[in-house]
């Protein structure tokens, strides 16, 4: 119940200002005092919110004549261990809980720091008694042991206790189930009669504030956890750790606004941050929560088709996204060719994506990164999460090594897909194989106060066997993700941390061909990229945050290899050179609360990348086109040297400044800078692709990117608004040759087209939190590419700019999240966007027999536009704490109308005569049920 | 490689079986809009077989539109190395021929010029001619995964080696002609089954249609509609092992009596090889996400004047073919257990026998003598109708249809016709149901 009316005072617009002085008159002889509130409620068209069982045995008398409200309400609780908070015209009562009156802050805000209200911190001299009185008053109350919220906390040492002076409390902010810290809380002080101090916990929940000494109070939140609430008396410099409870049933309460936190007064700009129990109200296909799929329901963040793998931010191909897993690269995101994510969400914590001002501690790619965390284990107890879809099954398990210090995180999925073939009614797909399988394991031990170390593996497969294709026969096809990590993480001070980690990220793919056993053949490719970074992280006097760090990685790719396969084969073994390189990167930022309105992030990130040997480089005739026509020689390299490198400055500078309480202008510059490169001729990201590094011919890429943006909260920040308009130069873009072949090849600069690229566009985003929660955004958005070289197989659309194939100017998404009760919700998705271009055919021909199309210009049509809805529902069972397991059905229709979307189109002949047909993948409404369960 | 390609959409459809679901679809698309952009087509390919060159010119047309337009009044003729003109002459419109036989020579490079009737000329680039090696004929029982039925497919599999090795040759383009002859059951007439009468449900009706023009045999041909390319690049032999030309399916080579298949084998240079990858990449794209970026596919003409795009090759290449004939019973035997011969529907033992059918009409007017049979011959185009539960409607083939009169004191009308037929699907009687008639080609041997 307590929980019950949490929730509801976090959903309403909690205001403290210009109420009505109501007058209230009556007279109550012992009367319950639920009458008495019914008198007031008809009177005064006020309504309570309360349990009736708090109220049962209270009964009230007394006579008001013409007096205010809250002099009524006061009288009436009088004695009562209720206490009742009003917002207009609800009053909300509680047990045991005052509610603050001072402004709430909402959960997502994130505030530096910075003094919020606009007038300056009173002074608090004359205050130095009444803090001590304070303190009596509290002790004279029957303080409950463990109920901390009323205890009042002496901080620091009374002798030392220095009337009108400020101190710095600090301390960490964690779980209490599992002990973890808590990253991004708010901690704010609610101390009546003063102004708003606050600051928001660091990644290892450390928080320190400087106060006023003399009485405070210090409120906590974060989202899905229940307020925390300490009264404190400062003396001097002291050490406060706070502890939260998981709000279970806040969870649908605070989803929304969990999503973007992007504060008002925060310089970052281009933020997306999505939790995980935001990606579970989403319908999605098939019942696979999938945080990625969320993602694309963001302003900015679009595919090429649906189920097609890779995203494209902000005009960016799909290879300039950086995916990160606790830091460490993944190089292919996808589980079967991009329906899923290989981000099984259980084991997830959530999901940032930077798509404008990307921290300078953050490089390699242009377009955005996409941190994704994973989910610590509990320190606690046993605890696990799991579930049933179409699909897969998967399972989630928490596992405290050392009660209180280590934890272990277990999560695996795997797909029945092998199953679902062999019933499939067609004989003939029997012997067929497709599945795919991840697991996570994360191991976290607390190993003094100060002191974490965080270990952590990931393995993703995926395999495909087809069955007897005698063509061109790829019998087996198996790509794999393999990721590690190790982390240590130091608390020098109060202000000053920082970390340590070493990072491997490895990706391969073979596939095998037997079926003809003299062609028979085995080749692969893959990428091992071994990292370390040391990042740290120092707050000067609360208006300097300064991050710096140096990184460095190392590459090792072999970029391909034939190998005959049984003895029969008569294939050559072709194994092209490993490619070797070495980025490496310092950076420095600081974000600077220059005054209350107005904030500076400015940083810069110094990256020098290296082509190392061994290996090979071919020297070309100037002024021709580079193929074996114009080679002209050779330079050998030795293992370890430097074959090329290329060097420079990334400028990441952001600012915002506050036009008031609840709007803010912000503006952004910055450049990054990609090494390394997905080939890839296709609209999707595909397995197959195959990564390179620049060299002495590939240039690497450049991106500068300038934005600016206004955003607006409404009701308190129920309603959060934002427009962000952006644009980005970009240098030397990867493109190919048409027909370009990948496969094999040891001079990609035969095949390989560079050249600038342009994107702009307008994101309009609105985003509700309430028991309607949601969010719905606009994106007006384009992205051309130009590729002028000296001959016309090197020159596309006659060297002007064209649009690129994910050019898709308007998108609209609306996800949306009702509650009907606690236990039932409805969700609802709209997804629109334009056609993306695609090449069509301006003739045909016929040779040797075989009908031709001739194509002209690259993506001169664009297939029709794209329509989806999607409704889900989810059913929860009761929330009770004290129920061993909790667990949820969700039913979802995707694509509700059936809508036939083209996904792409294609030429085929067909009585002689050349037609066009457009593909759609889901060609029909696909309703799904899943099974998730929690203990 | 265009393997990489093809795994793609296998996967793909792959994924989308297992996604159960997938109702994925394909729909029409209306390729009115789209531009249209006129450009010069070559296909002409000079080899080293002695016979008539040609060379066939035109210009491309509207996407959707099945016209043509071939390029008259041009002057052709191809260069050799050594200077030697061979004049080409319009035989037919747009295409160009040699007035005599012509053979290339090996080692020879030939060069394509033309010139049109505006005036404006083209030529392509020197291209030498590489003897094409021998080649011989395999053949295997194979599966394969058919996008059209979405199931497996049985049939065979023809491959190609070059046994005495591949010479100087690399690169190769191959194509194929077959057919399969096969021969008829005996059936006198096709006639039809028309139905029932309402009101008299338990009459039907034979329309003895046509008479059966009595095949004694038809041929089904089929000829390469695809690029296929070879190479022994990437190999570790000079040699090409076990390469695919062509998948006859069972549906193809059910019924048969008799199968050939020619390949032909085109020795090419790796400039003609690229040129047609590119092409078979484009040409084979199906609408996946996967397919590749298409393009102008540019090959090895050019115009003298301009910078205009010229499509097609001159093609200049060896050749050397090979036609190998089989009786079904050469076949393997895992060809042999799905091998259905001459349907089993039609073995004489499955040859319906309907008596004591009730004749109600006929037109047969003759003379009858009671209780002796007559001929269907008699109802040449007739109709008879019948009463009988034991025919399926739809076409037969009327082995032998007979037809009785006899006397019954207890019927009021005395006399009653009763007949006898004989009855077999059509797919045994008329070889036209599985073939085209296709003239017996000139090559054939039985």
């Amino acid at each position: 119940m307590k929980n019950l009316l949490f929730v509801l005072l976090l959903c309403v617009t909690l205001s403290a200002y210009a109420q009505e002085p109501l007058k209230f008159s009556g007279n109550f002889s012992n009367q319950p005092v639920q009458e008495v509130l019914q008198k007031i409620e008809s009177d005064l068209s006020l309504y309570f919110y309360y349990s009736p069982q708090w109220l049962d045995s209270l009964a009230f008398s007394g006579v008001f004549n013409e007096a205010p409200v809250a002099e009524v309400l006061d009288k009436v609780f009088e004695g009562t261990d209720l206490f009742y908070y009003r917002a207009q015209t609800k009053v909300y009562l509680t047990k045991g809980i005052d509610i603050i009156q001072t402004p709430e802050i909402v959960g997502d805000l994130k505030i530096d720091s910075v003094v919020v209200s606009e007038k300056q911190p009173v002074e608090v001299e004359e205050d130095t008694g009444k803090g001590l009185i304070f303190t009596r008053e509290y002790r004279e109350k029957a303080v409950v042991e463990n109920d901390l919220e009323n205890y009042v906390f002496e901080i620091g040492d009374r002798t030392a206790f220095k009337p009108g002076e400020n101190s710095t409390i600090a301390g960490f902010i964690r779980d209490n189930e599992t002990n973890e810290a808590i990253k991004d809380a708010l901690i704010y002080t609610s101390t009546e009669g003063n102004s708003t101090v606050s600051t928001v916990s660091s990644a290892d929940g450390f928080y320190s504030l400087s106060l006023p000494n003399g009485q405070n109070e210090l409120q906590v939140q974060f989202t899905g956890k229940k307020r925390a609430k300490r009264k404190i008396v400062l003396f001097s410099d002291g050490k406060l750790d706070i502890g939260m409870d998981v709000d279970v049933i806040a969870l649908n309460e605070v989803i929304v606004s969990a999503a973007r936190e992007k504060s008002l007064e925060n310089p970052i700009m281009g933020i997306e941050k999505l939790s995980i129990r935001d990606a579970k109200v989403v319908p999605v296909v098939l019942g696979e929560r999938d945080i990625l799929k969320v993602a694309t329901t963001f302003a900015g963040v679009q595919t090429v088709g649906e189920g097609a793998a890779g995203f494209n931010v902000r005009g960016g191909k799909s290879d300039q996204n950086l995916f990160l897993l606790d830091g460490v690269t993944v190089y292919n995101a996808a589980h079967f060719m991009g329906f899923f994510s290989v981000f099984n969400s259980d084991a997830l914590e959530g999901l940032e994506i930077h798509k404008s001002s990307i921290p300078t501690k953050y490089g390699g790619r242009l377009s955005s990164i996409f941190e994704v965390t994973s989910k610590k284990g509990s320190k606690e107890k046993l605890s696990g999460e799991g579930g049933i879809s179409p699909i897969a099954a998967r399972l989630t398990v928490e596992v405290p090594v050392v009660q209180d210090k280590a934890s272990l995180l277990v999560s695996g999925r795997t797909t029945y897909s092998d199953w679902v073939l062999n019933s499939v009614k067609n004989v003939d797909f029997r012997e067929n194989k497709v599945s795919f399988s991840d697991l996570i394991l994360r191991y976290d031990h607390d190993l003094s106060g100060k002191d974490n170390l965080s270990l952590s593996g990931y393995a993703s497969q995926d395999d495909f066997r087809l069955n007897s294709d005698t063509l061109f026969s790829f019998s087996d096809f198996a790509h794999v993700n393999t990721l590690a990590s190790a982390k240590w993480t130091h608390v020098f001070n109060g202000s000053f941390d920082g970390s340590i980690s070493g990072t491997y990220s490895k990706y391969g793919y073979e596939f095998e061909s037997t079926q003809s056993p003299p062609n028979a053949f085995l080749q692969d490719f893959d990428i091992e990229e071994i990292g370390a970074k040391a990042d740290f992280n120092y707050g000067l006097r609360d208006r300097h945050e300064f991050n710096f760090g140096v990184e460095t990685k190392r590459y090792k790719i072999n970029p391909g290899s034939k190998m005959p396969l049984g003895p029969e084969s008569i294939i050559a073994p072709n194994i092209l050179d490993e490619e070797q390189g070495r980025e490496s990167a310092f950076y420095f930022s600081d974000q600077f609360t220059v005054s209350p309105t107005f904030s500076v992030s400015a940083g810069i990130r110094y990256s020098i990348y290296s082509a190392l040997g061994p290996g090979s480089s071919f020297l070309y005739q100037e002024s021709l086109p580079k193929n074996s026509d114009s080679r002209i020689g050779t330079i050998d390299y030795a293992k370890g040297d430097v074959i090329k490198t290329y060097q420079g400055a990334e400028s990441r500078v952001s600012a915002s400044y506050l036009l008031g309480e609840s709007s803010s202008v912000k503006a952004s510059y910055s450049r990054t800078r990609q090494y390394i490169h997905a080939l890839s001729n296709t609209a999707s990201i595909s397995p197959t692709d195959i990564w390179r590094l620049s060299n002495e011919h590939i240039r690497p890429q450049i991106a500068d990117q300038f934005s600016l943006g206004y955003y607006r909260d409404f009701f308190d920040g129920s309603l959060e608004t934002s427009i962000e308009v952006y644009t980005k130069k970009l240098q030397d873009l990867q493109d190919f040759k048409t027909g370009a072949d990948f496969l094999l090849n040891n001079t990609i600069e035969s095949i390989a087209l560079q050249g600038p690229g342009k994107s702009y566009g307008v994101e309009l985003s609105i985003k509700k939190s309430g028991r309607l929660n949601g969010w719905f955004n606009y994106t007006y958005a384009r992205t051309f590419i130009k590729l002028s070289g000296q001959t016309a197989e090197e020159t596309i659309n006659g060297g002007e700019f064209f649009p690129t194939n994910y050019d898709k100017p308007h998108t609209i998404n609306l996800v949306s999240n009702y509650d009907v009760t606690k236990r039932f919700s409805v969700s609802y998705n709209l997804s629109y966007s334009t056609g993306r271009p695609v090449t069509v055919p301006v003739g045909s021909y016929v040779i040797q027999g075989l009908e031709l199309v001739n194509y002209s210009d690259r993506n001169s049509f664009r297939i029709p536009d794209y329509v989806r809805m999607d409704l889900g529902f989810t059913l929860k069972e009761g929330h009770r704490n004290t129920k061993l397991s909790h667990a949820f059905w969700s039913f979802s229709i995707y694509n509700l109308l059936g809508r036939d979307n083209p996904f792409s189109i294609f030429f085929d002949l067909k009585d002689g005569k050349v037609k066009g047909y457009k593909l759609s993948v889901f060609g029909s409404a696909i309703p799904t049920i899943s099974y998730n369960f929690k203990f | 490689m265009k393997a990489s390609n093809h795994i793609h959409i296998k996967l793909l459809s792959l994924v989308v079986l297992v996604l159960l679901v997938i109702p994925s679809c394909v729909s029409e698309l209306d390729v009115a809009s789209f531009s249209f952009e006129r450009s010069v087509v070559v296909d002409a390919v000079f080899t080293d077989e002695e016979k008539v060159q040609t060379v066939r010119l035109s210009y491309t047309t509207p996407v959707g539109l099945d016209s043509l337009a071939p390029m008259t009044g041009a002057r052709v003729w191809v260069k050799d190395d050594l200077g030697t003109r061979i004049n080409f002459v319009e035989q037919t419109t747009g295409v160009y021929s040699t007035r005599q036989v012509f053979q290339g020579v090996e080692g020879r490079a030939y060069k394509l010029v033309f010139v049109t009737e505006e005036g404006k000329q083209y030529e392509s680039t020197s291209e030498v001619l590489v003897k094409s090696p021998t080649i011989e004929i395999s053949q295997r029982f194979a599966e394969l995964p058919s996008s059209e039925f979405n199931r497996n497919e049985q049939g065979l599999q023809f491959f190609i080696d070059t046994p005495d090795g591949a010479g100087k040759a690399q690169f190769f383009r191959y194509e194929w002609n077959d057919a399969s002859k096969r021969v008829p059951y005996p059936a006198k007439f096709n006639a039809l089954v028309e139905g029932l009468d309402r009101l008299q449900p338990e009459l039907q009706t034979i329309a003895v249609s046509r008479q059966v023009k009595n095949l004694k045999r038809c041929f089904q041909l089929g000829f390469s509609n695809n690029l296929i390319l070879g190479t022994t690049t990437g190999l570790s032999v000079n040699s090409i092992l076990d390469q695919h030309i062509r998948f006859a399916s069972m549906e193809r080579l059910n019924f048969m009596d008799r199968y050939t298949i020619e390949v032909i084998q085109y020795a090419v240079s790796q400039r003609a090889f690229n040129y047609y990858r590119a092409l078979k990449e484009f040409n084979e794209s199906n609408g996946s996400l996967f397919d590749q970026q298409p393009g102008i596919i540019l090959g090895n003409i050019k115009s003298l004047d301009d910078e205009e795009v010229v499509l097609g090759y001159f093609e200049v290449s060896g050749v050397t073919r090979q036609r190998k004939f089989y009786n079904p019973n050469e076949f393997n035997q895992e060809f042999a257990a799905v091998f259905l011969g001459l349907p089993a529907v039609c073995h004489p033992r499955n040859i319906k026998v309907v008596d004591n059918l009730e004749l109600l009409q006929t037109s047969y007017t003759g003379p009858f003598v009671l209780d002796t049979p007559i001929s269907i011959d008699y109802f040449r185009d007739g109709k008879v109708s019948f009463s009988s539960d034991r025919v399926r409607l739809g076409e037969v083939a009327l082995h032998d249809f007979v037809i009785t009169l006899r006397f019954d004191q207890n019927d009021p009308k005395g006399f009653r016709f009763f007949g006898k037929a004989l009855l077999a699907p059509v797919v045994c009687t008329d070889c036209r149901s599985h073939s085209e008639i296709g003239e017996e080609p000139t090559y054939w041997i039985d």
